[in-house]
């Protein structure tokens, strides 16, 4: 049940993702609007999948490798969503879909349903905010680095003075400008509890605030970088390029800690 | 620039060769000179200014000023018609709709002219008349505008210069409300992007049309203040049309003027094409330089990728105007619901219902017995989105007071002596639909009151309850008397008449729209001919010029029983005047009625005919009566048959 549930929602994405390449190549109203239909519809089974994995296995789905990606996926959805539905700009979906598509079929490859309980401390509810928080900083930081990527190839396409395909579709520098910098804060801000909130009770057990261990080290590291974007932006009079330059490096560091660090390098924080 | 209004297509363009004579002369006889462009008559473009412009815009004072010197040259665009533009119709028409997607043939394509003819036709629309045929054509210029705007990239392509370089204005600033730009330039270019960025709401504008100025501009952002930023403003646009001041062409200047600006992005355009520098901009952080080679590519560019939306559009603009051709040519411009009619004035209130119906406005129809009045409330039903809906007629003369109101209103069990059950009333069963309170004239004054009560609170109260009950319905309303007068009188309450006049639609009688008559006559004819099944197929010549000379009182259903009459009475396929009821045959056309004003010769034909006819066909007795000699009788007589 859960696979084929699985698969099928990555077939809605893959369907809505289908309707955003056309729309973006014809750039007519309609096609737009239906592929934003498909999108929320894509999106509202993946919540329903959601939920039917958390009835199954009796907790929310945001403690093995298999959950944590796959609530991943959806909270970039919700992000996107909401970014079109405040903005009134469809163009960004092309960008974001495969992203979700992507992580959603790595999901699969973990896909284990075993009913072996993770230890302890993962089943409290603390620990479950603390993920929570989290993903959603994470696709926030996500939403930052799709717009600074699209600042950038929408600018050299301006500084080569060719109306390609993104000249004519995509929105203005300024927009994307605007949308990369509100990632970085709200994801800032989410990073900034969900870590604090982890270290707090992560403390209670261990007694010890900080260790040298990988993941925190790669997650320090995101922090300050996107720390480094907000200053670089206050104090230094940041705008366009090099803002998105450093939200790049910053969501980069973030996949690093998210993905390579926590399934190979980190011990401490397996808690087994 | 806001507008040109001379580029608009020329109305008397039309037909100096024409490949179907018909139609076209049709067409330019119907369409006249205002009425296709009615901006080019001097009153309307001067309404238009007066109301789309405020005074203090000097660009549109200029214009009309422009417009008025015009007018005195060429004797006014009105009164003469302006030189042919257009070697035929189907070529002025092709003009037309390009028009409205803003598609000129010279190079200045801007979707503000599209904007311009929009609003010159509404304002048109609101201060005069169009005809059917330039409405039908205006609905199907926006309707293919819009079809363009949805299903291809024609407005997506930037057509000239200035809206190139406001397009990647755009791009990268995204508005430009909170924007500041620099024009340099004393040019005609320079105050056409100023312009420009004027419609674009720009947030503030700096024209610089001197070198001093330029210079004092400079030294307002440069030279030290107390305070860290000077009072100029700081420019987020730079577009050089002249090179003024050698200081702009000067990469030091702006690389300070950058680090002033903490290196926000930056649109610098040199239109002057003699920089030298371009390479140094180019590499100059969040600095996007535009010179004037690469704004010409960008126009280059996207007018090669237009070419195929053009032909697509080419050849919906052709589709459009054989469908127009082929209406105008058809009888079915004539019609609307079950109403047939070729009169200006039945063309405004068909125009009248098409722009109300979908509304649920109330609204009150007046015109004597037998105008069609009843047709035009079911017009008005079909229109709107209540047709699948009932639709009650309620005849108020025609139910005696007493039962009117349980017939209105229903009434519950026990009312009144023989009310026995509960009864629905026309109103309830009207529920979602709309109902047609024929002579509302003659609603007794309590009656009046709940009426009044349920258009202003959709609740009607059935007799003998004491439930409000909501409803909706809409309610439109007839009658043959002066309401007005009524209302003076005391017959009519004042509250319910203002409340029904809300829109009101006077149908003219027949006789003050003759031209109707013959469309009338055949549409009957035809009709039942059917219904007889009889071969009758037209009007004899002279039962044709009965009906036209006779004053109709009973209107248009007097026309229909006339010619029922006549159908049946019918031997072959042509109608007599013999045919004709009798007392229409032998009405005389006074010898100057209404407005129709004949010459002398044809007053004179009318009335030897006539003569002749009294006489009972005796030449020597008519000719006796008339005053004249036999053989000028008869070389009249001949005079008049020979056009036949």
């Amino acid at each position: 049940m859960i696979p084929l549930a699985q698969w099928l929602v990555t077939l809605a994405y893959v369907l809505a993702l289908a309707h955003y390449v056309k729309a973006f190549r014809e750039g007519k109203d309609d096609s737009r609007k239906r592929s934003w239909q498909i999108a929320a519809v894509a999106i509202m089974l993946h919540f329903g999948y959601l939920v039917h994995l958390s009835f199954t296995i009796g907790r929310l789905p945001v403690t093995s490798v298999f959950e944590t990606l796959t609530a991943c996926a959806w909270f970039f959805g919700v992000a996107y969503l909401s970014v079109e539905w405040r903005l009134h700009e469809t163009s960004l979906g092309l960008f974001i879909l495969p992203f979700i598509i992507v992580l959603h079929s790595l999901s699969n490859l973990f896909l284990d349903l075993q009913r072996v309980l993770p230890p302890i401390l993962l089943r409290e509810l603390v620990f479950e905010i603390h993920v929570v928080i989290l993903l959603f900083s994470y696709s926030a930081f996500a939403i930052s680095f799709i717009a600074s990527v699209l600042y950038l190839l929408l600018s050299r396409e301006i500084q080569q003075k060719s109306t390609g395909l993104f000249y004519r579709r995509l929105p203005s520098l300024a927009f994307f400008d605007l949308l990369s910098n509100r990632g970085v804060n709200i994801g800032l801000l989410f990073l900034t509890l969900g870590v604090a909130l982890g270290i707090y009770e992560g403390a209670k057990i261990a007694e010890q605030f900080f260790t040298w261990d990988a993941k925190f080290v790669a997650v320090a590291l995101t922090w300050f970088i996107y720390c480094f974007h907000l200053l670089g932006r206050f104090k230094l009079g940041w705008q366009g390029k090099r803002a998105a330059v450093v939200s790049l490096l910053g969501f980069g560091s973030l996949l690093f800690s998210f993905l390579i660090v926590s399934l190979t390098l980190s011990k401490v924080h397996h808690f087994r | 620039m806001s507008f040109r209004v001379y580029h608009l297509p020329r109305p008397a363009g039309f037909a100096l060769e024409e490949p179907r004579p018909v139609p076209c002369a049709r067409l330019r006889d119907q369409l006249g000179v205002e009425e296709l462009m009615c901006v080019l008559s001097p009153r309307q473009f001067e309404l238009y200014l007066a109301d789309g412009a405020p005074a203090s815009n000097g660009v549109y004072v200029n214009e009309a000023e422009r417009f008025r010197a015009f007018l005195a040259e060429t004797g006014g665009a009105a009164a003469q018609s302006p030189q042919c533009e257009h070697a035929s119709e189907a070529q002025a028409l092709t003009h037309y709709f390009r028009s409205a997607l803003g598609w000129l043939p010279q190079g200045e394509r801007d979707e503000q002219h599209a904007k311009a003819f929009r609003a010159a036709h509404a304002e048109a629309q609101e201060h005069s008349h169009l005809g059917a045929q330039c409405n039908r054509l205006f609905e199907r210029a926006l309707w293919l505008t819009e079809k363009a705007r949805i299903e291809t990239d024609f407005f997506a392509h930037t057509p000239g210069l200035a809206t190139a370089l406001l397009e990647v204005a755009g791009k990268i600033f995204g508005g430009l409300q909170n924007r500041m730009a620099l024009v340099l330039g004393n040019n005609m270019e320079a105050a056409r992007a100023a312009q420009a960025l004027r419609d674009a709401d720009v947030g503030g504008m700096l024209l610089i049309q001197k070198a001093s100025q330029a210079e004092d501009y400079l030294n307002g952002i440069f030279v030290e203040t107390a305070r860290e930023n000077s009072l100029a403003p700081l420019p987020d646009l730079i577009l050089i049309f002249e090179a003024l001041h050698p200081q702009f062409d000067d990469p030091r200047l702006m690389q300070k003027l950058m680090a002033k600006r903490q290196r926000a992005p930056l649109l610098l355009a040199d239109l002057t094409g003699t920089t030298t520098q371009a390479p140094a901009f180019q590499k100059m952080y969040n600095l996007f330089f535009f010179a004037r080679t690469d704004l010409h590519r960008l126009v280059e560019q996207n007018s090669s990728a237009r070419g195929q939306i053009e032909n697509k559009i080419t050849q919906w603009i052709a589709d459009e105007i054989a469908t127009f051709q082929q209406w105008l040519a058809s009888d079915e411009r004539f019609h609307f619901g079950r109403m047939v009619s070729s009169s200006p004035q039945m063309q405004t209130v068909f125009e009248m219902i098409a722009r109300i119906a979908r509304t649920d406005i109330t609204v009150l129809i007046q015109g004597e017995s037998g105008t069609g009045k009843e047709l035009v409330a079911a017009a008005v039903h079909e229109s709107s989105g209540r047709a699948r809906r009932p639709f009650v007629v309620v005849n108020c003369g025609a139910i005696p007071e007493s039962l009117l109101e349980s017939e209105l209103f229903g009434h519950v069990r026990g009312a009144f002596t023989g009310a026995i059950t509960n009864k629905k009333g026309l109103f309830e069963e009207a529920h979602m639909g709309t109902i047609f309170l024929d002579e509302i004239g003659e609603l007794p004054q309590q009656l009046q009151v709940k009426l009044l009560r349920f258009l202003q609170d959709n609740v009607i109260r059935k007799v003998g309850s004491n439930v409000n009950l909501q409803l909706d319905v809409r309610v439109l309303a007839a009658t043959n008397r002066d309401l007005e007068e009524m209302v003076a009188q005391g017959k009519f309450r004042s509250d319910l008449f203002y409340r029904l006049n809300v829109i009101r639609l006077d149908l003219p009688p027949l006789r003050e729209r003759r031209d109707d008559i013959p469309v009338l006559a055949q549409h009957f004819l035809r009709k039942f001919a059917a219904r007889m099944r009889k071969p009758v197929a037209e009007l004899s010549r002279e039962a044709m010029q009965k009906l036209c000379n006779y004053p109709w009182p009973g209107n248009v259903r007097e026309l229909e029983n006339a010619l029922e009459r006549a159908v049946a009475l019918s031997l072959d396929h042509e109608i007599a005047a013999a045919e004709l009821p009798d007392h229409l045959r032998q009405h005389r056309a006074p010898a100057l009625s209404g407005n129709a004003r004949p010459s002398l010769k044809e007053m004179e034909q009318r009335y030897i005919l006539e003569t002749v006819e009294h006489c009972g066909n005796n030449y020597d007795e008519a000719a006796r009566v008339l005053g004249i000699g036999r053989t000028t009788l008869w070389r009249k007589l001949k005079e008049y048959q020979a056009p036949e």
